[in-house]
């Protein structure tokens, strides 16, 4: 299952309803919206967001039914077990080796703060401030010891570019966290603090 | 030596503005209330005065300063001497004394002074750092940089430590495993000398762990001082070469060569 599946179906559990509703579904044939909704106390758009988003999932059947009026749903549980697994190891990075092969260098006119932690030889904290007036704002990113010696060993703007392996072994950096090196590189190339040539 | 200056000399109001208010001070008061009150008005400014180079003396160990201090001590004693003597000659008391060690203590801090024993070196500092550094455009960002490494003992650190703050190349903060030289130039050395400024955050610095890691920051303000826009990442490393190679004179017992470098450039020993 993907991340983003379990985290919809991980929403749907964790309603305070769900429970009950389950046991409505594993126990009737089927069920519409409405008998759910009265059988529940719910609002009948509460009770029909839920079943369409478990439908939506592939938890329940949904099958459309005429009976002499407006044509409706029906549902029915698909299976009585219900598996949630999430394999982490999509997230990731893929290509290490290419990935730190990149050139990177700071930047120009950032306006990021960078924060110099108490040791001095490294940076704790980067602030960027993004957006003008009253939309700016403040996005203050707190770094691990290895990530603020990376950046603390990143090329300056305009000067020659570095690959992020080069920088890491300046910075003493072992390539056991090349993996969060990227996601800080990848994360401050979003908010244009990083520049990869 | 022939060289381009790289860096623009501060405005000379810096310099001259207190003899200037001193003088208007006390012939504006000689004019308006009579000799004694100016007398005694600028004997008791002098006598402040002489407080200052006493902290600097303090702080940085620099014996040029005392020279400085009992200059305007004896100014000050000279000018609250001066109105009974001018009352009445009988009353002259020690002001010919006072006279005399106020000469003497004047040509002592005047020679000091001309051969730059008194001035605070970061505009020599960033001169020599910004010599073999390129115009390529402004490429400033206000971070720190790591500069490279040096060899370096404890007990090294502190003989250059010692070295670098008496003949005021910059202001040492000594932390935990690591020294601060904070560059500072004229008159801009009164808020580390009253103790005002406790940290140098929003300074240029350039940092020696005792691992002998270098790391320099350089401020935008003093990115300005030069007259072209040097390429920032150059003159970061090349401050800390600066640094390093007067580390290594430093280690060797040559503290002499790093003086007459700086007393080479010939700057105005006023600024």
């Amino acid at each position: 299952m993907d991340y983003k599946t379990a985290a919809q179906l991980s929403a749907y559990l964790s309603k305070d309803y769900s429970e009950d509703f389950f046991k409505l579904l594993v126990n009737y044939q089927d069920i519409s919206a409405s008998e759910a909704a009265s059988r529940l106390s719910l609002h009948i758009r509460t009770a029909q967001d839920f079943l369409e988003g478990l439908a939506a999932l592939g938890i329940v059947n949904k099958t459309e039914v005429h009976e002499k009026k407006r044509p409706y749903f029906r549902y029915n549980l698909a299976d009585t077990k219900i598996s949630l697994a999430v394999d982490l190891n999509d997230f990731a990075k893929e290509d290490p080796g290419e990935g730190l092969a990149r050139l990177v260098r700071e930047m120009k006119d950032t306006g990021a703060n960078f924060t110099v932690a108490r040791s001095g030889d490294c940076f704790s904290f980067v602030t960027i401030w993004e957006g003008d007036g009253r939309e700016r704002k403040v996005h203050k990113i707190s770094l691990t010891t290895p990530q603020g010696k990376f950046l603390f060993h990143l090329p300056f703007p305009k000067a020659r570019p570095l690959s992020i392996a080069d920088v890491m072994e300046n910075a003493g950096v072992e390539p056991d966290y090349s993996a969060e090196i990227q996601d800080i590189v990848d994360e401050l190339a979003d908010r244009g603090v990083i520049e990869i040539v | 030596m022939f060289y381009e200056r790289k860096t623009k000399d501060k405005n000379i109001i810096h310099y001259i503005w207190l003899p200037i208010s001193l003088f208007f001070m006390f012939f504006g008061l000689l004019a308006t209330v009579g000799p004694s009150p100016a007398f005694y008005v600028l004997g008791v400014v002098y006598l402040i005065m002489c407080i200052m180079p006493l902290i600097t003396f303090w702080r940085t160990r620099n014996a040029g300063f005392l020279a400085v201090s009992f200059f305007q001590l004896m100014v000050g004693l000279v000018c609250l001497s001066a109105p009974a003597a001018i009352e009445d000659r009988s009353e002259i008391g020690l002001i010919p004394v006072f006279l005399v060690a106020m000469y003497i203590s004047m040509l002592v801090s005047f020679y000091l002074l001309f051969n730059r024993k008194l001035k605070w070196r970061g505009q020599e500092i960033f001169e020599l750092a910004a010599m073999p550094v390129e115009d390529i455009g402004d490429n400033f960002t206000a971070r720190p940089r790591p500069a490279g490494q040096v060899p370096i003992s404890k007990t090294e650190m502190i003989r250059f430590v010692d070295f670098i703050t008496v003949n005021l190349i910059a202001f040492a903060f000594r932390e935990d495993n690591r020294i601060v030289f904070v560059l500072t130039l004229p008159g801009n050395d009164y808020p580390y000398i009253l103790g005002l400024k406790k940290d140098y955050l929003n300074d240029t610095w350039v940092a020696i762990d005792f691992d002998g890691n270098v790391s320099v920051n350089i401020t935008e303000e003093d990115y300005l001082l030069f007259k072209q826009d040097l390429d920032f990442d150059q003159l970061c490393q090349s401050l800390g070469n600066v640094f390093a190679e007067f580390l290594e004179l430093s280690k060797s017992g040559r503290e002499s060569q790093i003086i007459d470098r700086m007393n080479a450039l010939r700057l105005n020993p006023l600024s």
